[in-house]
C-alpha cells in the first residue's frame, strides 16, 4: 500500500484509541483501560514511525509493502522480509493442527538442564515416543573412544542416543558419557553466536558479532601473518579433535606447522615405548578378548582408557568367556582395580620395577619363550639374563612394596598363560618422570613370553584411524615451518616417530620469550583446567603481548574461551561431518561416520564449513585447498571406496549414512605380521645381508630371513623387535640416524639442527629410574596422583548434568593409616603445597621458574581441599580426580544455580577454604531449605588439581608427569 | 470477543516493536525510538530511551544485550524452551515451527534466532494480528489462532521478564521487560487467556 495511505490509516487508528469505550473493555478497571490506551497509542506511534519511514532489520533496509489475499494491507512496520508478509494465514492448516498438544515443561528454571522429574513420567512409558523417529548414525565424541552411535531424531530433535551395533570396535555399547549427548546438544548455555571481546582480555565482557565480521577480522589477522613470511607465528592448539584432515588442510594451506596438542599430557610415554620396540605403531591393541592372562599396570580401562568401551567390553569377554585373569597394579583402587581378580598398590612410579621383577623371574626360571627371543628380538638370552640379573623380586619389593612372592607368582602365571597373555598400561605407569622406562619395562614382558602379535597377546595394528582405503580429496603440500612450541629441542623422542610434541611447556616457553604468537586459534581445548600450572596458563593467555590475537572455537564458554578475543560457536558432534575411527581391537581397519543428525542450533558452525571461508578471504592460493565443493561432496569423495552392500545395494557415503560404519572384513586381523612371507615379486631386486639376514631393497628394509624364508619381520632397522634400541641412544645424543631410518623404511626422522646441544642420555634397554624426590619423603609428604571417573573426561563433561549428578566433586583420597599419622579424619580439610621436581631442577634448568623456599625447593602452588579416607590408595599417595573445579563452562559445571534475584551459590572461597557447595550439596540435591544443620558433606564442584601440579615433562619424551608431584600436607583447623 | 477484533494494527505494531527490542541489539531502532510520537508513547509506559555512547555508537547497549541474553555466561536466554524445560529446542520449539507454517513466518533478523526466542514469538503474534486484519469479524479461526499462539508461546514469559526486571531494574532492558510484561498481561486479559500465574494456581488447586 502506498505510504501516504498508511500514514492516513495510522492517524485514523491513532484517533480510535482515544475513543476507546467502556464497552470495548467492559470487564476491566480504569487503570487497565488507561494501560490499554497507552499501549494502543504506542502501537499507533509505531505505525507512524515505521509506516512512514520503513525500517529494515536494525534499520538497514527498507520495508516491503504487504500485498496478497486475506492479509493486512498495513505496511510492514518493522521491515519484515518479503516472504514474511507475502503469504496469508494458512487457516486450513490451522484447522488441521489446532489443539495438538505440545510438550510443556513443569519447572521454570533458567540456565540449567532439568532433571527428568515426576512430571516427565506422567506419560511413561510413552508407547508413541519412538513412533516416526528417524535413526541417524553418528560417532560419539564425549571422550576419545569415538564409539558409533545412533541418534533417534523426531521432529528435528534428537530424543535418544544409543550405541550403533554396526560399529566393529564398540559393538553397540555406549557409556554414560555418550548417553549424556542430549545434555550436550540441548544445553541452555551453548554458544550460539560469534562473540567479540569488548573489555580487557579475561574480563568476560563481550558483544555478539556476525560471522562475516568474525571471519573478516580473523582473515585479516591471519593474512598479515601469512604475508609476513613467518606463518609459524600462527598456532592452532587443539584439545580432543576428530577432524584431522580438516585441520591439516587448513594449516598446510596456510603454511604453518605450529599445531599444538595435548598428546604429551596423555600418552606420550606409552607411545614412545611401543615405537621403540616396533617402529610401526605407537598404539598397542591388547587382544584381551582372546587372552588368558591380563597384566594391567595403571590402566583404568573400565573407566577412562582411550579405548574405553571397546576395550573394557573385550576385557570382560576375555575374563568371562575365555577365563582370563586380570591383575592390576595401580596406586589407587580404581573401578578397574576393584573389578580385577587381584589388585596391588605399588609405590607411585614403580610399575617398571615390578615389571622388571616379573621379567627376572621369567628368565631365571626358564619360563621365557626362547624361540621368540632368539628369532625375533635383537638381544640374546644371555644379554637379557645379564640385564635382568639384579632386578630380583626382592629388589622390586623393596622399591615398590609389592611382595616378592606375589611378583614371582604372577610372573609364573603370566608365563604359563603365554602366548595368550598380555600386558596393558596407561597413564598410571606412563605419567611419571620415569614413565618412558616404566612402559618399556612393562611392554617388554610380552617379548619375554612370546605373546607379541599373538592371538590373545600383545598386539597392534598399523591402522590407527580411518581405513586407509578412504582417500580424501587432494591435500595441500605439508607445511615446513619450525617452532620451538611444536618441537622443543630438549625432548628427543617427542617428535622423531610421531609428532607427540610437548604441550605442557608451551605457555612457559611463551612466558620465557622463547616463542611468540601473533595469532592463536584454540579448538575444543580447556588448557587452564587441563594443563599443569593453571595460574601460569591464565597469565599467558591473558597477556596480549605474548599472544596477540586469540580465536577460540568451542561449543561452550570454557576456561580457554574466557581468554579469547573472538569466540566462535562450534557445532556439536551431532551436527557435523567426519569420517572417523580408532585403532580397532579387531585388529583391522574400519571407518565410521559422524553426520549432522540435526541442524546446528543458533549460528553454530563447524570448521569444515568456515575454514574455507577464511581461506577464501585470505586468498593468495590458500583458497585452492577448498576446491572440492561442499562438505557433503568432500565426504562423498572420501567415502567412495566403501564397497557396495549386496543386501542394500548401497556403497560409499550412502552406505555409511545407512549403516554408520564399515569394517574391511577382507583383511585378516593383524596377528603375527612379522611372520608374513615376502612375496616373490617384492623380492625381485632385493639383497640379503649375510650377517643379519635383513632383506634390503633400494636401501630400505623389506624383510628378514627366518627359517630360510623371507618374511616381513618388524619395521625396525633390524627388522626385529628391538629390545635394545641403539636408535634411541643415538637420537638422545643428537647423532645422525638417517642410516637406521632408511633401513627401517618407517616414518621417522633424526632430530633437527635446532636440537643441537640438547643431548639426553637414553638407555638402550629398559631400566627402572628411581626419582630422587620420591626416595626420602618426609612424614608429611605424599605423592599426588590423579584419575578420571567413568562418567567424565578431563575437561569437557562437567557441564552435562546427568554426569555431574553422579560425580561433581573431587576431595582428596587418603589412606586411613596416613590420615591417622597426620591426625586427620574423614572430611577434614588440608592444605597441600606442591613442589617442582628436584630431578628436573637439576636436569632441566630451562623449566625453572618461581622462588625457592628455605630448603631450596621451589613451590609450585598451594590448595585447600577436604579429604576422604579410604584404604584403596597407597599410603604414600594422595589422589584427586580431574574434571572438577571449573570456573567457567556453564552453571552446571560450576555448581551454580543461576536464578533470578541473585540466589547464587558461590564456589570455593580460596581465602576461607570453605566451599558452599561442599557444605550444602549441589543445589539440585539440596533439600535443606536453608537449614544449615541439614547440609551434607561430600559434594560440590570440586577443585582443579592443576592449581598445584607443576610442569613436569619426562626428560626423554616430554610426557607430563601428572603423577610424580610431591606435596606437603598440613591439617587445617 | 468483539474487543479482540479491534485495534489489530496497533497491537501488531506493539508486538513487533517489542519483538525487535528482544530479538537483536537495537542498533538504529533506537533512533526511531527517540522520535515522536513513539518516544512519548514509549516513555509514558515507563520505557527509557538510552543516549548514544560518547563515540556515537550503541556499543554499551550491544554489550548489555550480549551480557543479558546471549551470554556467554550467567545470562537469561529469552528462549521459551529454556524457561519451560531447562533445555534448548524442546517440544515447544516444534510447536512454534508448526505455528510458523500457518503464519507464513520469517523473522527479519540479522542473526539466526532460535525459533522459540521471545523476539520471534512476539513477531509471530504481530504477524497473526496483521494478517487477520481484513478477515471477516466472524472468522473465529484467526482469533482462535491468536489465542492459542499467545497461550502456547507468549504466556510463558512472566518468569523470564521478572528475572530481567530484577536484574536490570530501571536500566534500559529492565524497562523493556517491564513494558513487555505489562503489555502481555494486558493482552492476556484482552484475549481472555489465563496468565501463567493463574494457570499455575489452577494446576495447584
Amino acid at each position: 500500500m502506498p505510504q501516504d495511505d498508511a500514514t492516513t490509516q495510522d492517524k485514523t487508528a491513532y484517533q480510535t484509541i482515544d475513543d476507546l469505550t467502556e464497552h470495548q473493555v467492559s470487564n476491566t478497571s480504569e487503570s487497565a483501560i488507561d494501560t490499554r490506551r497507552q499501549f494502543l497509542k504506542l502501537g499507533a506511534a509505531a505505525l507512524v514511525a515505521f509506516g512512514a519511514t520503513g525500517c529494515g532489520s536494525r534499520g538497514e533496509s527498507p520495508a516491503t509493502p504487504a500485498t496478497g489475499e486475506g492479509q493486512s494491507d498495513q505496511p510492514d512496520i518493522t521491515g519484515a522480509k518479503p516472504s514474511a508478509v507475502a503469504s496469508p494465514l494458512d487457516l486450513k492448516r490451522w484447522q488441521k493442527i489446532r489443539g495438538l498438544p505440545y510438550e510443556e515443561g513443569d519447572v521454570h528454571m533458567p540456565g540449567v538442564c532439568k532433571l527428568p522429574g515426576p512430571n516427565a513420567k506422567r506419560n511413561w512409558p510413552d508407547r508413541d515416543k519412538y513412533k516416526d523417529v528417524e535413526k541417524i548414525p553418528g560417532m560419539c565424541q564425549l571422550c576419545s573412544t569415538v564409539c558409533g552411535i545412533i541418534g533417534y531424531v523426531k521432529n528435528g530433535r534428537i530424543i535418544k542416543v544409543e550405541g550403533n551395533p554396526n560399529d566393529p570396535n564398540s559393538r553397540g555399547h555406549l557409556c554414560a558419557r555418550g548417553q549424556a549427548a542430549l545434555n550436550h546438544q540441548y544445553h541452555p548455555e551453548r554458544l550460539l553466536y560469534p562473540l567479540k571481546r569488548v573489555g580487557e582480555r579475561g574480563e568476560g565482557r563481550w558483544k555478539r558479532i556476525s560471522w562475516d565480521e568474525a571471519l573478516d577480522e580473523i582473515a585479516e589477522k591471519l593474512g598479515d601473518i601469512r604475508d609476513s613470511g613467518h606463518p609459524e607465528d600462527f598456532a592452532f592448539h587443539q584439545g580432543r579433535q576428530r577432524s584431522k584432515d580438516a585441520i591439516k588442510r587448513f594449516l598446510d594451506a596456510f603454511g604453518t606447522k605450529t599445531q599444538l596438542s595435548h598428546r604429551s599430557l596423555c600418552s606420550g610415554n606409552r607411545r614412545a615405548a611401543n615405537l621403540t620396540f616396533l617402529w610401526e605403531s605407537d598404539w598397542d591393541l591388547n587382544d584381551v578378548e582372546h587372552s588368558k592372562y591380563i597384566l594391567n599396570f595403571g590402566s583404568n580401562a573400565f573407566e577412562a582408557h582411550q579405548g574405553h568401551v571397546s576395550f573394557a567390553n573385550r576385557i570382560q569377554n576375555g575374563r568371562f568367556k575365555n577365563g582370563a585373569k586380570l591383575v592390576t597394579f595401580d596406586v589407587r583402587l580404581s573401578n578397574t582395580g576393584g573389578a580385577s581378580d587381584e589388585w596391588f598398590a605399588p609405590f607411585p612410579g614403580t610399575d617398571g620395577a615390578v615389571a622388571l621383577g616379573i621379567g627376572h623371574v621369567i628368565l631365571a626360571e626358564d619360563l621365557h619363550d626362547n624361540e621368540f627371543i632368539t628369532q625375533w628380538t635383537n638381544v640374546s638370552l644371555e644379554e637379557l639374563r645379564e640385564h635382568y640379573k639384579d632386578y630380583t623380586p626382592e629388589w622390586a619389593e623393596k622399591v615398590s612394596g609389592v611382595p616378592a612372592s606375589d611378583i614371582a607368582r604372577i610372573a609364573r602365571e603370566f608365563a604359563a598363560a603365554a602366548p595368550t597373555c598380555t600386558t596393558m598400561c596407561n597413564r598410571g605407569s606412563s605419567a611419571h618422570l620415569n614413565g618412558y622406562y616404566n612402559d618399556r619395562a612393562i611392554q617388554l614382558l610380552n617379548a619375554l613370553v612370546g605373546s607379541v602379535g599373538k592371538k590373545g597377546g600383545w598386539c597392534w595394528s598399523p591402522w590407527s584411524g580411518v581405513d586407509p582405503d578412504m582417500k580424501t580429496p587432494t591435500m595441500p603440500t605439508s607445511a615446513k615451518t619450525h617452532s620451538v612450541l611444536e618441537d622443543p629441542p630438549e625432548y628427543p623422542l617427542a617428535n622423531v616417530w610421531r609428532r607427540m610434541r610437548v604441550g605442557e611447556i608451551i605457555y612457559l616457553y611463551l612466558l620465557q620469550g622463547r616463542a611468540k604468537l601473533k595469532a592463536y586459534m584454540t579448538y575444543n581445548l580447556d588448557s587452564p583446567l587441563t594443563w599443569p600450572e593453571e595460574s601460569l596458563t591464565q597469565e599467558v593467555l591473558s597477556n596480549e603481548d605474548l599472544i596477540n590475537f586469540h580465536v577460540c572455537i568451542n561449543c561452550f564458554y570454557n576456561e580457554t574461551a574466557h581468554y579469547a578475543d573472538i569466540v566462535l560457536p562450534w557445532t556439536t558432534y551431532l551436527e557435523r561431518w567426519d569420517l572417523d575411527a580408532r585403532g580397532s581391537y579387531n585388529l583391522r581397519p574400519y571407518v565410521g561416520i559422524r553426520t549432522p543428525m540435526v541442524e546446528p542450533l543458533g549460528e553454530a558452525r563447524d570448521i569444515r564449513d568456515f575454514f574455507p571461508d577464511i581461506a577464501k578471504r585470505i586468498g593468495g592460493g590458500m583458497e585452492e585447498a577448498y576446491d572440492y565443493g561442499t562438505t557433503e561432496d568432500y565426504m562423498r569423495e572420501w567415502a567412495k571406496n566403501v564397497p557396495e552392500n549386496p543386501e542394500t545395494g548401497k556403497a560409499g557415503l550412502d552406505r555409511l549414512l545407512e549403516e554408520g560404519a564399515w569394517e574391511n572384513t577382507d583383511r585378516k586381523p593383524f596377528y603375527e605380521p612379522y611372520v608374513a612371507e615376502v612375496s616373490d615379486e617384492a623380492m625381485v631386486g632385493a639383497t640379503i645381508e649375510n650377517e643379519t639376514g635383513v632383506i634390503l631393497k633400494d636401501g630400505k628394509g623389506i624383510g628378514i630371513i627366518r627359517g630360510g624364508k623371507p618374511v616381513r619381520g618388524f619395521l625396525t632397522p633390524s627388522r626385529l623387535f628391538e629390545v635394545r634400541s641403539l636408535f634411541v641412544q643415538k637420537i638422545g645424543r643428537n647423532e645422525d640416524c638417517s642410516d637406521l631410518i632408511a633401513r627401517s623404511g618407517a616414518k621417522a626422522s633424526s632430530r633437527p639442527a635446532s636440537h643441537a646441544g640438547h643431548d639426553v642420555e637414553i638407555e638402550q634397554l629398559p631400566v627402572w629410574l628411581p626419582l630422587p624426590e620420591h626416595q626420602n619423603l618426609a612424614n608429611d609428604e605424599l605423592i599426588m596422583t590423579s584419575f578420571k571417573w567413568n562418567v567424565h573426561n578431563h575437561g569437557r563433561t562437567m557441564h552435562l548434568k546427568w554426569l555431574a549428578e553422579i560425580v561433581h566433586s573431587n576431595p582428596a583420597w587418603m589412606n586411613p593409616a596416613t590420615a591417622e599419622k597426620l591426625a586427620l579424619k574423614d572430611g577434614d580439610w588440608i592444605e597441600l603445597t606442591s613442589y617442582f621436581s628436584q630431578m628436573l631442577d637439576e636436569s632441566a634448568p630451562h623449566l625453572h621458574h618461581g622462588e625457592r623456599d628455605s630448603d631450596g625447593r621451589t613451590v609450585a602452588g598451594t590448595m585447600r581441599v577436604p579429604i576422604v579416607t579410604m584404604p584403596g590408595i597407597h599410603p604414600n599417595a594422595i589422589a584427586m580426580s580431574n574434571s572438577c573445579g571449573h570456573t567457567q563452562y556453564t552453571n552446571v559445571a560450576q555448581a551454580k544455580k543461576s536464578r533470578p534475584g541473585g540466589d547464587k551459590i558461590d564456589g570455593m572461597d580460596t581465602g576461607s577454604y570453605r566451599d558452599a557447595d561442599w557444605e550444602r550439596n549441589m543445589w539440585w540435591q539440596d533439600g535443606s531449605s536453608g537449614d544449615t544443620s541439614k547440609w551434607k558433606q561430600n559434594t560440590g564442584n570440586g577443585w582443579n588439581q592443576n592449581t598445584i601440579l607443576p610442569i613436569a615433562p619426562d626428560p626423554v619424551t616430554g610426557q607430563q608427569a601428572f603423577h610424580s608431584t610431591v606435596v606437603k600436607v598440613v591439617r587445617l583447623t | 470477543m468483539a474487543s479482540k477484533d479491534l485495534n489489530r494494527a496497533e497491537r501488531a505494531a506493539v508486538y513487533q516493536l517489542l519483538a525487535r527490542l528482544w530479538a537483536e541489539e537495537p542498533g538504529r531502532l533506537l533512533e526511531q525510538l527517540r522520535a515522536e510520537p513513539l518516544c512519548s508513547a514509549w516513555k509514558q509506559l515507563g520505557g527509557i530511551v538510552p543516549d548514544e555512547d560518547s563515540d556515537g555508537t550503541h556499543s554499551s547497549l550491544d554489550e548489555d544485550y550480549c551480557r543479558l541474553f546471549i551470554g556467554p555466561k550467567e545470562h537469561l536466554p529469552p528462549i521459551q524452551s529454556v524457561w519451560m524445560s531447562g533445555e534448548l529446542d524442546t517440544g515447544v520449539t516444534s510447536s512454534l515451527r508448526e505455528f510458523n507454517t500457518v503464519i507464513g513466518f520469517e523473522g527479519p533478523w540479522n542473526f539466526d534466532i532460535i525459533p522459540d526466542h521471545l523476539g520471534n514469538e512476539l513477531w509471530a503474534m504481530g504477524q497473526i494480528l496483521r494478517k487477520s486484519i481484513k478477515l471477516p469479524l466472524d472468522e473465529n479461526l484467526a482469533d482462535d489462532l491468536a489465542c492459542q499462539f499467545f497461550n502456547g508461546h507468549l504466556n510463558w514469559s512472566a518468569d523470564f521478564l521478572d528475572a530481567v526486571i530484577d536484574r536490570e531494574n530501571d536500566r534500559f532492558y529492565g524497562t523493556v521487560a517491564s513494558v513487555t510484561q505489562q503489555f502481555l498481561r494486558d493482552e492476556a486479559t484482552h484475549l481472555e487467556v489465563p496468565t501463567q500465574q493463574e494457570q499455575q494456581q489452577s494446576r495447584n488447586v
